[in-house]
């Protein structure tokens, strides 16, 4: 303990006490712990100014420590710190500006409460700064109004409703966002008078940023009692009204971190202003995304889905389903029963945004296909057409995953008794997904024969017979040589297709994964690699990694080469089609 | 190089092949052949007579009975009535009593048996027999068999003294590579184009010149047969036909012994020519044109390039069968032959049908000179059989496809020809480059002018909205041959013929085919071509085929209004 002591000490006077501090922290959570409260010991002692100390670190010349690792040691000690108000307001402001945009920028203001609930006079110190200065301290008044309420609820309620009207449009936003993060006692009609005075700022101002606050402020007390709903509700239509992207950017983050707690008519509120947020504002988008596979997880289905068909279809040309990754990974981990319904319902509508992003949700899929099936409850109707409609549909956009559309097609001939539908879909069962892919579609299909019922049976195996005729007629052929393309021809093809699989691999490896966190060593020869680790000096252990082949396997559709045209044109008309 | 032509004489088969070979290599060594090969039964035994004295000695009656391959116990005895003995017997007891000419008769006989490969062991005691107790002062026996043809084929046409150099070694790797045609066809077509070049300007030299060709024709087709791929062997005999037929022309009208020669000679190849392309049409194309997929599947592509490529290929050679089929019905004497071919030719069109039918990549072309071979194609269906509704089906589905690929940036009609570049085509997103491989056009032309002759609204408005709408920049044109064209057309040696620019498809089809025609009337060279002139105008199409040269519009000239079946017209009947 001495020893550390002295360490700090001499490392202050050197000039590098957090370096010091950052070394002697390492390893657990309890050395941290320590090394903060002696850093907050010695300051108090006036053995070192760790203010001072804190207030020269900087983000890119942190002398070789993680900045935030070493910010945290000042956060745990700062509760108990001794220094006057003013500095150590500047020092905080100084360390969050520092961390930039990082989400962890704004963590220091938690630890800056508890040091001025450690002095009674701090908060008041502390709001007179800000009183005096407000352009230099607005980042200020939430925590110090958080830090008064604690102390006099009253009292600083009133300051907090004070500053929401001041000139300065930080002070006031601030100012509001702290109505919504005071923690109100049970029986407090204090929550009232915050919305009321919250519906009237989003009535009369026009402020973007203030709307913003005013919808994350509304949302708050929204949640914190029913009663208030309807007012809350109303503060945000207002907010959403007269603000633009940042109000928009608000409602997106409370609909990302709590649309699972969120009241039904404030949800439906915030996702009705969805379609007016732009393609480019990913972080309002990363938001919806989260949002949305909240509600999928609560089991609220059918608002998750619409909300994620408005953001769709009014960004229909810039976005694209897959930047909602966590709706996706919902969508495939969660309730099974989610995908089918989410196919057939989007697969009816037949939109181009919908039925696209079918495919690019399917897409994620790695490994084998997945086997799916309609979701005959959720169609409007099993009239024959519709069924057909759908079947085209699946082998539109789906046409890369025989399976999952041979298995589509299985489930809707279940879905019939009607004899000239379940003819037209042995037809494209036949073609063209059987044309294209007689291997690994038509053992999907051979194995599901046992388990069907015989009139689906029957069209399988009649699929399948034909589908023999077919290529038992082409074998017959035999081989004709004069047809075959010459020597120079498939060099050339050869050549080409090298080209653009090394192209296709070099753009795939760019931001993989496998560069991020590896260095690449190719080997010439050979299928072991043996290298020696050095772990001394003249300590070397050797190491031997054997290789393993990797390859990936995918059915390519036959007749792209017999008639690549009939193929590409066939897939457009069944995407474009429409049901009237 | 006497091994190579052993292998291909016993591969021969009798009749057409082995036995129309004899007299050329009888004219060649010097005797005059008074009978050839005729058609049914032997002529009491006797293939070929010829007359003259060989190596300088007396004057002799040669009598040739003809059997393919090996000479074995059933081949020479047997009940059927192609056995060699019986032929004999009936030579002695008919055709010298009563059919040998009466110039003849005081000559000696040589009674001459001939085959391809060898007398087997065990019957030639048998023969050798039968040639003792027949043989007598006037009448002898010998054996022709594959040695000696062999010998006297190289004697005659392939001495080294006779060749121009390098010969035998590119026929040698001719045959080497017949398994990757184009290699094969490269050195074939540098061999006979010495044989031209080595007769082009001496008449003298053009009989054995043309006789040679024929033999190199026949090897190359007879090895090909074996290893069992036509494909070199049929280039070859399109570009023999055409180099031939330029070292004939000039004869062709001649009545002189030499010219007669030539004659003969070309006679030899156009009937070398046929069996290629009977052989490469009847047993490779027409069994599975009836077959879903069938030849677009056989292409076994390297990209879907290949297999476009290929069937557009397929359908134009087709197609010239058809024509030739057509032009022989009309040439026949017989009125049997004729109807026979004319419902063959009918035949050839009602499989073009299903081959396009059946292969759906016939329904957009990938490069523009592939018009070439439609129009072979449109050709052959007016002229056999009642198809004008399968014609505009067709061309509807081209014009359909090109623009919609065109718009959509999908496989569009280029003017790219390198295979290299083809592979790569389309480069989407392109606007540049689109516009640069459609800079001309010979394609939608042909679809106009097709679409103006059956009268069809429809499509000739579909062209003319597609080259207002999209293809501005494009230059719409036909060929025509001019005052170059005969000189250079057969052996392709430069550039020739006209191209009337900006052909106006915005016009109303009367008018736009007034334009085309009277074009025809400035551009007199069609009728002056010496393939035309003479009666053998599907030479003209074989050559556009083969040399990629657009077909002269004049062929469509006699197509009426009512387009339901149309004749051609020759000027004269052509003896062959």
């Amino acid at each position: 303990m001495t020893n550390k002591r002295k360490h700090l000490i001499d490392a202050f006077r050197g000039g590098n006490l957090i370096v010091t501090a950052y070394e002697l922290s390492h390893g657990s959570e309890e050395n941290r712990n320590t090394i903060s409260a002696l850093l907050s010991d010695l300051h108090n002692k006036g053995d070192l100014d760790l203010i001072e100390a804190y207030s020269r670190l900087k983000m890119n010349e942190s002398g070789g420590v993680d900045f935030f690792l070493a910010r945290q040691l000042f956060e745990n000690a700062l509760p108990t710190l001794s220094a006057p108000v003013e500095e150590v307001m500047a020092c905080v402001q100084h360390l969050a500006r520092e961390a930039g945009y990082d989400l962890a920028a704004n963590s220091v203001f938690e630890p800056f409460i508890g040091y001025l609930l450690a002095d009674k006079t701090r908060v008041s110190q502390a709001l007179a700064a800000i009183k005096d200065s407000p352009n230099k301290w607005s980042g200020f008044v939430c925590p110090v109004l958080l830090a008064g309420a604690q102390e006099d609820i009253e009292d600083y309620f009133g300051h907090a409703v004070d500053l929401t009207s001041h000139e300065i449009s930080d002070v006031c936003i601030n100012a509001v966002y702290a109505l919504g993060k005071i923690s109100y006692p049970d029986t407090s009609l204090l929550p009232e008078q915050a919305i009321e005075l919250v519906e009237k700022i989003a009535l009369e101002e026009h402020d973007d940023g203030v709307m913003g606050v005013v919808i994350k402020t509304a949302s708050s007390l929204a949640r914190l009692d029913d009663s208030l709903v309807e007012k809350a509700r109303n503060a945000m239509l207002n907010a959403l009204k007269n603000g633009s992207d940042q109000a928009l950017h608000a409602a997106s983050e409370e609909f990302g971190f709590h649309s699972n707690v969120l009241p039904d008519r404030i949800l439906d509120l915030i996702i009705s202003s969805f379609p007016r947020v732009k393609s480019e504002n990913r972080g309002s988008i990363k938001n919806i995304d989260f949002g949305i596979s909240r509600l999928l997880k609560k089991g609220d289905y059918d608002r998750s889905i619409e909300c994620l068909e408005t953001v769709l279809q009014s960004n229909a040309e810039e976005l694209n389903v897959k930047i909602f990754n966590s709706v996706i990974n919902e969508i495939l981990t969660g309730d099974p029963n989610n995908l089918s319904k989410l196919l057939t319902r989007w697969f009816y509508k037949g939109d181009r945004v919908f039925c696209t992003a079918v495919t690019d949700i399917i897409g994620h899929i790695h490994g084998n296909q997945i086997s799916l099936e309609i979701d005959v409850e959720g169609l409007p109707d099993t009239d024959p057409f519709t069924l057909i409609f759908i079947a085209r549909k699946a082998i539109g956009y789906l046409f890369f995953n025989p399976i999952t559309v041979v298995s589509i097609i299985i489930s809707l001939l279940r879905s019939t008794k009607e004899g000239k539908a379940m003819k037209d879909l042995e037809e494209l069962l036949l073609n063209p997904v059987l044309f294209n892919y007689p291997g690994a579609a038509r053992q999907f299909l051979a194995d599901r024969i046992p388990k069907e019922s015989k009139p689906v049976a029957t069209i399988i195996k009649s699929a399948l017979n034909r589908l023999d005729d077919y290529q038992d007629n082409l074998r017959h052929i035999g081989e004709i040589p004069e047809l075959h393309p010459t020597l120079l021809q498939r060099e050339a093809s050869s050549r080409k297709f090298s080209q653009e699989m090394s192209e296709s691999y070099k753009q795939a490896m760019k931001g993989s994964i496998v560069e991020l966190i590896a260095t690449k060593s190719v080997l010439l020869y050979g299928r072991t690699s043996v290298n020696y680790i050095q772990q001394g000096p003249s300590d070397a252990t050797r190491m031997e990694i054997p290789m393993k082949k990797h390859s990936v396997e995918m059915d390519f559709p036959m007749r792209h080469n017999l008639d690549p045209f009939g193929v590409d044109y066939m897939l457009r008309v069944f995407r474009a089609e429409t049901l009237v | 190089m006497k091994l190579i032509i052993k292998q291909y004489l016993s591969s021969l088969k009798e009749r057409n092949e082995l036995d129309a070979l004899m007299p050329d290599i009888l004219s060649q060594m010097g005797l005059n052949v008074f009978s050839k090969p005729g058609r049914g039964t032997r002529q009491d035994g006797v293939d070929v007579a010829a007359v003259g004295s060989l190596d300088g000695g007396l004057e002799k009656v040669y009598l040739f009975s003809i059997k393919a391959g090996d000479l074995t116990r059933s081949s020479w005895d047997s009940d059927s009535l192609q056995s060699l003995r019986p032929s004999l017997n009936e030579i002695r007891d008919s055709y010298i009593p009563n059919r040998l000419p009466k110039e003849h008769k005081n000559k000696q006989l040589v009674i001459c048996l001939c085959f391809g490969g060898d007398i087997q062991e065990q019957v030639r005691t048998s023969v050798e027999g039968y040639i003792e107790q027949n043989s007598s002062e006037n009448v002898v026996y010998e054996e022709w068999n594959g040695d000696k043809l062999a010998e006297l084929i190289q004697a005659h046409f392939l001495r080294e003294d006779l060749l121009p150099n390098d010969s035998r070694p590119l026929l040698r790797k001719a045959l080497a590579l017949l398994d990757e045609p184009e290699a094969s066809f490269g050195h074939y077509v540098k061999l006979i184009t010495g044989l031209y070049k080595y007769a082009v300007d001496d008449s003298s030299k053009k009989l054995t010149s043309i006789r040679q060709m024929s033999i190199c024709l026949w090897i190359l087709f007879a090895w090909a047969r074996d290893i069992g791929n036509l494909e070199s062997a049929y280039l070859s005999a399109e570009r023999t036909l055409l180099f031939s037929w330029d070292l004939t022309k000039e004869e062709f009208d001649k009545n002189t012994k030499v010219a007669k020669g030539v004659q003969g000679a070309f006679n030899s190849v156009l009937t070398a020519y046929f069996q290629v392309a009977n052989e490469y049409i009847n047993s490779k194309i027409l069994p599975h044109v009836g077959v879903n997929d069938g030849l677009s599947s056989a292409v076994r592509p390297s990209s879907s390039k290949d297999v476009n490529l290929k069937l557009f290929d397929v359908v134009g050679k087709l197609a010239i069968y058809g024509l030739w089929t057509a032009w022989r019905s009309v040439t026949a004497t017989q009125q049997e032959d004729r109807q026979a071919l004319v419902q063959q030719a009918r035949s050839v069109s009602n499989s073009i049908k299903l081959l396009i039918s059946n292969n759906p990549v016939l329904y957009l072309p990938l490069k523009d000179d592939q018009a070439i071979d439609i129009f072979l194609v449109l050709l052959q269906l007016i002229t056999s059989g009642d198809n004008a509704k399968d014609i505009k089906v067709w061309l509807t589905e081209i014009i359909d496809r090109a623009r919609f690929a065109y718009e959509g940036n999908g496989p569009f009609p280029c003017t790219i020809r390198d295979y290299a570049s083809l592979i790569k085509h389309p480069r989407r997103g392109d606007e540049d480059y689109r516009k640069e491989v459609t800079e001309g056009s010979l394609l939608y032309p042909v679809i106009a002018l097709w679409a103006a002759l059956l009268e069809d609204d429809e499509i000739y408005g579909k062209v003319a909205k597609f080259k207002k709408e999209c293809l501005q920049h494009c230059n719409f044109q036909l060929w025509y041959p001019d005052d170059y064209t005969e000189k250079h057309f057969y052996t392709n040696t430069d550039l020739h013929g006209s191209v009337l620019s900006n052909v106006p498809v915005e016009y109303p089809q009367e008018e736009f085919l007034k334009v085309i025609r009277d074009e025809c009337k400035h551009a007199q060279h069609f009728e002056e071509l010496s393939a035309q002139a003479k009666g053998f105008w599907p030479l003209i199409l074989v050559g556009c085929r083969h040399y990629r040269i657009p077909v002269p519009v004049q062929f469509t000239q006699d197509i009426n209004e009512d387009a339901s079946e149309q004749k051609i017209n020759l000027e004269q009947e052509v003896d062959v």
